[in-house]
């Protein structure tokens, strides 16, 4: 389900930029968080528990949960609530060492 | 910390309408104030700011907001106010030093006076499939929405209970968003046992009526006296299923009723983010028409250790304008103990300010009283419905815990490790404590809270071994 950025006029979101989600390019504009550009995306699942696999996403949005965890810049356990969308970012589902969608150590 | 000239300074933790009129009180007595906010920006959840498109229109109640919050931070004197965002507080230590860390920085300040306003989270609740992509906090969708203009969904349910609920129904209809209904735990006949102090409350009683009209005019339907019980979906969220409840919450057999929706807003009331103020040695109690756990204070915001204030949520959950009545009085009496504002103008000042708080009070405790879930809001809650999210702790798991004898948070964490994760207790503390009065029939100060340590949310362990500033702490 891809979710349409708000679109009155006068806009003033800029030109957009991309970074990194999974090894593809993901489209932002500036203020924008990781979350909130991958859900304009259409990503909603950021990652699966490690016990159950269960999938996982935004609940809380504000920093508080931990759920929207992901990687950035190698970096594990980052919100993705919380990150600000910057060029380039790589912006991965898994910790390192980890396969992607929660697999087994790498 | 530093400053010139042997300056005051004061410390606010916590950016939202608590923290902002403190600030604002502080540095118009000439002190040094330093506001911190884990954030991006200032204004926490209600005066929301806009980072993104700050021209694009998020619908009326958003824009109105945005407008109050921007004036709010906008009369923060930069000469005098050092605003430090994205700024976590990881630990408050004897002597109120306190632990920052910002862009893989720790650090450790020490100024004369703290203000803590760390607010309240919202709460949520456990049901088969509350995990799924999809299901999300009321706050959360508004602050995605009127801070990146970006709606989390299409098709959304919004359920639990509070006038929030009405307000981001709204909200998300202005912005497009499709909202099947709204779905409310409370009987419809709650509020008006209590209208006498609406009436009281001629703006509040206003703002409930537009939304209630609102909400007619675009044929958002209204539901008292229901829950959900369940969420379902092949990965990601596509159906909610709702039931009738009684004044308890007690699901009635044979009621349920099933939605088709990608997004599902829960919120079911606040809790106070008392940890800081725990682990700086103030006590908390338990108090539900202050909302549950709050911040023991005396009546001109003094708690706990000498030099330590407190202001919004913590003392009670009650929305913006009691929290800026709170922190007003915060400031005012911190510029007194600090030298810079004579008895008689404090006595003058403080005396408005403490009239404003015990209107505020009175009205929370309305609220409070009224949009409360029943002990049922437990029932929903099957063997593999997970209680603790971080930990994947399965109710069955509590259950074996409960049987064994844990009728405690920390005995409960301890056996299962609920609360034992990256959220350190934040979200499943009061799922666990409603499960714990439902199956055990303990009481919240019986089942206290989960030990708060710090750093009170992860940060790098090499910045902890590099902490600068007036010291290291010890626990």
């Amino acid at each position: 389900m891809r979710i349409e950025r708000l679109r009155k006029e006068p806009l003033a979101r800029g030109e957009p930029f991309t970074f990194r989600w999974e090894g593809r390019d993901v489209e932002a504009y500036a203020g924008e968080t990781v979350l909130g550009a991958l859900l304009a995306d259409g990503i909603r699942t950021l990652r699966r528990a490690p016990r159950t696999g269960e999938p996982r996403g935004m609940l809380c949005g504000i920093g508080a949960c931990y759920d929207c965890v992901v990687t950035v810049n190698g970096v594990a356990n980052q919100r993705a609530c919380m990150v600000v969308a910057a060029p380039g970012l790589d912006v991965r589902s898994a910790p390192p060492g980890f396969a992607a969608e929660g697999g087994s150590d790498g | 910390m530093a400053s010139a000239g042997g300056e005051r300074t004061v410390l606010v933790v916590g950016g939202g309408p608590a923290g902002l009129a403190a600030a604002v009180e502080l540095e118009s007595r000439g002190l040094g104030v330093t506001v911190v906010d884990e954030a991006f920006d200032l204004g926490g959840r209600y005066f929301k700011r806009f980072n993104a498109a700050p021209d694009v229109s998020r619908g009326t109640e958003l824009d109105a907001l945005r407008e109050e919050g921007l004036r709010r931070t906008g009369d923060l004197d930069p000469a005098r106010v050092v605003t430090r965002t994205d700024t976590l507080v990881w630990g408050i230590f004897p002597g109120n030093q306190v632990g920052l860390y910002h862009d893989g920085r720790a650090e450790v300040v020490q100024p004369d006076a703290v203000v803590l306003a760390t607010g309240a989270i919202e709460r949520v609740a456990a049901f088969p499939g509350w995990t799924l992509p999809g299901v999300v906090t009321v706050g959360g969708v508004q602050t995605l929405l009127s801070r990146e203009a970006i709606l989390a969904g299409r098709y959304f349910l919004v359920a639990g209970t509070g006038p929030l609920l009405l307000a981001t129904a709204v909200e998300i209809a202005e912005a497009g968003g499709e909202v099947v209904a709204v779905v409310e735990g409370s009987a419809a006949t709650a509020p008006l046992r209590h209208v006498h102090h609406f009436l009281g409350q001629a703006r509040r009683l206003r703002q409930a009526i537009d939304y209630g009209r609102a909400l007619h005019q675009r044929g958002i339907p209204l539901h008292t006296g229901q829950m959900v019980v369940s969420a379902r979906g092949d990965g990601e969220l596509t159906e909610v299923t709702v039931a009738r409840v009684d004044r308890d919450w007690r699901v009635v057999p044979g009621s349920e009723m099933s939605y088709d929706v990608d997004t599902l807003c829960v919120h079911y009331g606040f809790a106070a983010s008392t940890e800081l103020a725990r682990m700086a040695g103030c006590d908390v109690t338990w108090d539900p028409e202050r909302g549950g756990w709050y911040v023991v204070h005396d009546d001109a915001m003094r708690a706990g250790p000498p030099g330590l204030y407190v202001a919004g949520q913590l003392t009670g959950i009650g929305g913006a304008d009691l929290a800026t009545a709170t922190g007003r009085l915060a400031g005012l009496t911190v510029a007194r103990d600090l030298g810079a504002l004579d008895e008689p103008s404090y006595a003058h000042a403080a005396a408005d300010a403490k009239s404003a708080v015990r209107a505020g009070l009175e009205f929370a405790r309305v609220l409070n009283s009224v949009y409360v879930p029943g002990s049922g809001l437990a029932d929903a809650v099957t063997p593999e419905t997970l209680l603790c999210a971080c930990e994947e702790v399965a109710a069955a798991e509590v259950d074996a815990a409960i049987g064994a004898g844990s009728l405690t948070l920390n005995d409960i964490k301890r056996r299962t490790r609920a609360g034992m994760g990256l959220c350190q207790g934040r979200i499943c503390s009061p799922i666990l404590r409603t499960y714990l009065e439902r199956r055990a029939g303990v009481g919240a100060e019986q089942a206290g809270q989960i030990t708060a340590r710090p750093p009170v949310k992860p940060i790098p362990l090499a910045a902890l071994a590099e902490v600068s500033g007036a010291g290291a702490p010890t626990e």
